[in-house]
């Protein structure tokens, strides 16, 4: 396998007396997608924010394409490729879903394009009724929508998704997951993704990591994880 | 308790504050000699101010940790209360009551009153309401206030409140101290203990400590939101009364905006060195600017060149705290659902359309068509034309807050601090000359005084953001403007000129500036409609998200600031060309920055067509000056001229209270639907019915009482409805239910 797009090694996050990360490495891979899970507060979405750069790790390195990015700010981040959905929605709520799209675009391409970009987005993620319509008048699930769509219009290597999936209905979700896989297929782009959902997680994901207290407890294919010993521990709470 | 953690660039504005504060004693040293008896007298004084500051300022936080509201009319209520102290005790045509029945009626009264009425029409609709309609309101109420309190008791005669004991005191050794003074103090560590008390001992303190950490929470576990955001309303205003009568005796004759500048801006002092939160902090910033301010009208001497400064320590301060102290956790206001559901932007040809017809409609103006034939016809003369003129330049002014406020979403309380540079600027480039050639450039070095600010504010938001904005504007307005090496006190200006030609009648400077704001507007609605309009919406939407799509959000701050102040500065110069001279040390007011900001809100500050909003005060004044002259109408002069052209501004922004978006938006909205090519305003309408619709039956029994009408709705839905008797009862499965 050719070295990883994305790589997090050995991530140190503490929060005045809390470990929220302890050693904490993941690594993420073009045509792949990888899933990230564990329970509540595990510190998946610290890692997140480390990978992208909104949080500064208090140890350890993130590397993109290969380049050491721990210096670099969130969007100088974005602009080698890496782009992320959020899990508290973080749209732009007074801007149309094809504006939305559009500003995302309008990064690197001129503004006629950009129209043509977000609209062929818009339409591949199924929303291109609702493309005039303000994102803050819109439910919770067709806003996260919105923001994958506004993820993809950065046309990014690597694509991290916070719960996707939260707020979606059951068909929304495998159409997400089905989009997802077709994406990497086609695409030069690696997706890192946490989640709740299981199911959509193992049958999305190829390879997951599992976090605990802050630290990985479990690397492998969606099969081994779920035969993993320590896995079962940290959501069943047993000493199996 | 969390340890204080200070960032390196906080250490370096600390030790950089520390150190201007020691260039500043050592150059203006004033050689009084230092005796024990002077510094003694001096500190009691300090102590004595210090601590009416320190109760405002508790009030202040008492209010905004209980309710989320930060209070900027907090210094309206005192002035309010110490006016009305005035009437019932001062007075020589009043009741003439002792002054401790009067201060005990006022403040334990009146001023509870007050908050009360406050809390119960205005704050409560406001408790999820965005942070900037939340300050709006509070600025409006406070403008509004202020007028109340002038248009009451008018400036036709000096009033004074005597400290009390009618000043009789003690001598240390030449210096005389008052009882009134020692009186302040005590009542000022009374106060103190018995707040202890009150949030440590007692049921509804522990709950207001407990709603400061989440108010949702306390709600669950029995305590009441609704009296405590009373209570707190009634306590802050309590305070905020004391405050204004004590030290109304410091600042005699009384005058409202003076009254309000002193007690408004050390209390915010105050409040921001505790943090928002932490009374003992508070408390201790209150006498720390006491001290401050004491000591150095003893010790220091400024000379003419300074001649503001003794306001000016508090927003140096508060200018330094901003910067230098970690800030706490705000309460945040949630996102306004007041959204249209179809965004659409203006189009370039509609604001082709708009610009025209203003330029047209303004030169119909000039040339004393607005009669409405109650007087003869003719030059609508000068002063009408000046007002007119004074409309157009706040108007420009405005602009420059569209995409800073409107679009990037930074409050900016000084527009005219970057007006004011944009003047000065041309004053040095052009001298008296008034060549409007100028102006581009003017335009472009006004810009890294934007860029600069931006620098300071890039790391704050919402609230910190509003006060860093006030201290630049203090700042400015009190220190840097009034200095007589950056303008002449009182300057004059010479006819403005463009490539030759000399603009030297007023209806010609009107037409120019009507020209110049139709361009401005139109290159604001294109701007809207670029990439960079879209970037700065987005910024504001969600920073975060503006990040991960690669915007940089540290350099878009600083190219919308020092583009405002490109287009602020270079409306300066209309400005000081508008009025021929300038004086620096009463045109840069706070409180006209205040003016601005609230008229562009309460119009809707992200549409450009809300400058023209601003030009509602000098129009309300001209056509009421107008119709004096006509003599025929005195109940319309009085509306125009006595009510809406002084209480406007705030009940405006005090209605924002129902229409967060402002009146332009709402005025848009229902004036679309009829133009022939909206056809999105129609479905919009159409579609906002149908969620009205649904919403109704969906919140069945929730927010809509359950009336038989819904049961009967609800039971014809389900098909379960038996029989409908004709006395207007109905039956149904389970009984009667009667009408």
């Amino acid at each position: 396998m050719s070295e990883p797009v994305l790589e997090a090694v050995s991530v140190d996050v503490r929060f005045g007396g809390l470990q929220a990360l302890s050693s904490a490495s993941i690594e993420a891979n073009t045509g792949t997608i990888t899933g990230l899970i564990g329970p509540n507060g595990a510190g998946k979405t610290t890692l997140f924010n480390v990978i992208t750069g909104h949080q500064a790790p208090t140890a350890g390195e993130v590397r993109l394409l290969g380049k050491r990015v721990n210096r670099y700010g969130v969007h100088k981040r974005a602009q080698l490729g890496l782009c992320r959905t959020f899990q508290k929605l973080e749209a732009f709520n007074s801007l149309s879903a094809r504006d939305n799209v559009r500003v995302a675009a309008e990064m690197s391409t001129s503004v006629a394009s950009s129209t043509e970009i977000a609209d062929s987005v818009l339409a591949r993620v199924g929303l291109s009724d609702v493309a005039d319509i303000t994102v803050g008048t819109l439910p919770t699930g067709t806003a996260r929508l919105v923001e994958l769509a506004r993820a993809l219009a950065t046309k990014p290597k690597v694509l991290l998704l916070d719960e996707a999936s939260s707020g979606l209905t059951e068909e929304e979700t495998t159409a997400v997951g089905d989009l997802l896989k077709q994406l990497v297929a086609e695409d030069d782009l690696a997706v890192l993704l946490v989640e709740h959902d299981m199911s959509f997680v193992m049958n999305t994901c190829s390879r997951i990591h599992v976090l605990d207290f802050g630290q990985m407890i479990a690397v492998g294919s969606p099969e081994e994880v779920q035969n993993n010993d320590a896995v079962r521990a940290a959501y069943l709470g047993t000493d199996a | 308790m969390t340890r204080v953690q200070l960032r390196p660039s906080q250490i370096a504005a600390l030790v950089g504050g520390v150190a201007f504060l020691g260039v500043l004693v050592w150059l203006n040293w004033a050689g009084n000699a230092v005796t024990r008896d002077g510094f003694l007298v001096a500190t009691i004084a300090g102590l004595s101010v210090g601590s009416l500051y320190a109760i405002s300022a508790t009030g202040m936080v008492v209010v905004y940790t209980t309710t989320g509201t930060f209070n900027f009319a907090h210094g309206g209520i005192g002035v309010f209360s110490a006016f009305f102290y005035w009437e019932l005790v001062e007075n020589a045509d009043g009741l003439e009551l002792p002054n401790w029945i009067g201060l005990l009626v006022v403040v334990l009264l009146i001023a509870p009153l007050i908050g009360i009425v406050l809390d119960v029409v205005l704050m409560r609709s406001l408790r999820n309401a965005p942070m900037v309609v939340q300050l709006m309101v509070t600025v409006g109420l406070m403008v509004f206030l202020l007028t109340l309190t002038g248009q009451l008791w008018q400036g036709d005669r000096p009033r004074t409140i005597q400290p009390f004991w009618r000043g009789s005191g003690f001598d240390i050794g030449d210096f005389r101290v008052t009882w009134h003074r020692f009186m302040v103090i005590a009542v000022a560590a009374l106060i103190a203990a018995l707040l202890r008390v009150l949030l440590f001992r007692t049921r509804i303190g522990v709950a207001m400590r407990a709603v400061v950490d989440n108010r949702e929470l306390t709600a669950l576990n029995g305590a009441r939101p609704g009296l405590l955001s009373s209570f707190a309303w009634a306590l802050g205003a309590s305070l905020a009364a004391i405050a204004g009568i004590l030290i109304a005796p410091e600042l005699n004759p009384l005058d409202p905006g003076n009254l309000n500048n002193l007690m408004l801006i050390a209390a915010i002092t105050a409040a921001a060195i505790g943090q928002l939160k932490n009374l003992p902090m508070t408390v201790l910033g209150g006498l720390l600017i006491g001290l401050l301010s004491q000591h150095q009208a003893r010790w220091l001497s400024f000379g003419s060149d300074w001649p503001f400064v003794r306001d000016a320590a508090a927003p140096v301060l508060l200018f330094i705290v901003v910067l230098a102290l970690p800030q706490s956790r705000l309460a945040v206001g949630r996102v306004s659902s007041n959204l249209r559901p179809i965004e659409r932007t203006t189009t370039w040809w509609e604001g082709a359309i708009g610009a025209v017809a203003l330029i047209l409609f303004g030169r119909w103006f000039a040339r004393g068509s607005l009669n409405f034939g109650v007087w003869d016809p003719g030059e609508w003369d000068q002063i009408a034309l000046n007002n007119g003129i004074a409309a157009l330049v706040l108007a420009m002014i405005g602009l420059s807050l569209i995409p800073l406020t409107g679009w990037a979403g930074q409050i900016n309380f000084a527009p005219l601090a970057f007006a004011g540079f944009g003047a000065f600027i041309f004053l040095k480039l052009a001298g008296e000359s008034g060549n409007l050639l100028w102006l581009p450039v003017v335009g472009l070095l006004c810009a890294p005084l934007g860029a600069l600010v931006a620098l300071f504010a890039a790391r704050l938001s919402g609230l910190y953001l509003a006060l860093l904005s006030l201290a630049f504007a203090l700042v400015m307005g009190k220190l840097v403007l009034p200095h007589p090496k950056i303008f002449p006190t009182i300057h004059r200006f010479e006819d403005p000129t463009l490539f030759g030609w000399a603009i030297d009648n007023r209806y010609d400077y009107f037409v120019t500036l009507l020209v110049f704001l139709g361009f401005g507007i139109f290159a604001l609605v294109l701007l809207r409609r670029s990439r960079y309009g879209r970037r700065w919406i987005a910024m504001q939407d969600s920073e975060a998200a503006a990040a991960t799509v690669g915007i940089n959000t540290m350099l878009t701050k600083v190219v919308v600031y020092a583009f405002s102040a490109t287009l602020a500065g270079m409306a300066g110069v209309f400005w000081a060309l508008s009025k021929g001279s300038v004086d620096s040390g009463r045109d840069f007011e706070v409180l006209a920055n205040f003016e601005i900001v609230l008229l562009m809100a309460a119009a809707g500050v992200a549409l450009p067509s809300a400058a023209l909003f601003l030009a509602f005060i000098p129009l309300t004044q001209a056509l009421g000056g107008r119709l004096d002259d006509g003599g025929s109408v005195p109940w319309l002069v009085w509306l125009l001229d006595d009510f809406l052209a002084k209480f406007g501004p705030g009940l405006l922004a005090i209605g924002m209270v129902v229409n967060q978006r402002g009146a332009i938006f709402e005025m848009g909205r229902g004036f679309a639907p009829i133009l022939p090519w909206r056809r999105d305003a129609r479905e919009e309408m159409a579609q906002e019915r149908a969620a009205k619709t649904t919403a109704e039956i969906g919140g069945l029994g929730l927010d809509l009482p359950f009336t038989n009408e819904t049961v009967l709705t609800l039971d014809t839905e389900l098909g379960i409805i038996d029989e409908v008797t004709p006395s207007g009862g109905y039956t149904h499965g389970v009984g009667t239910v009667p009408r």
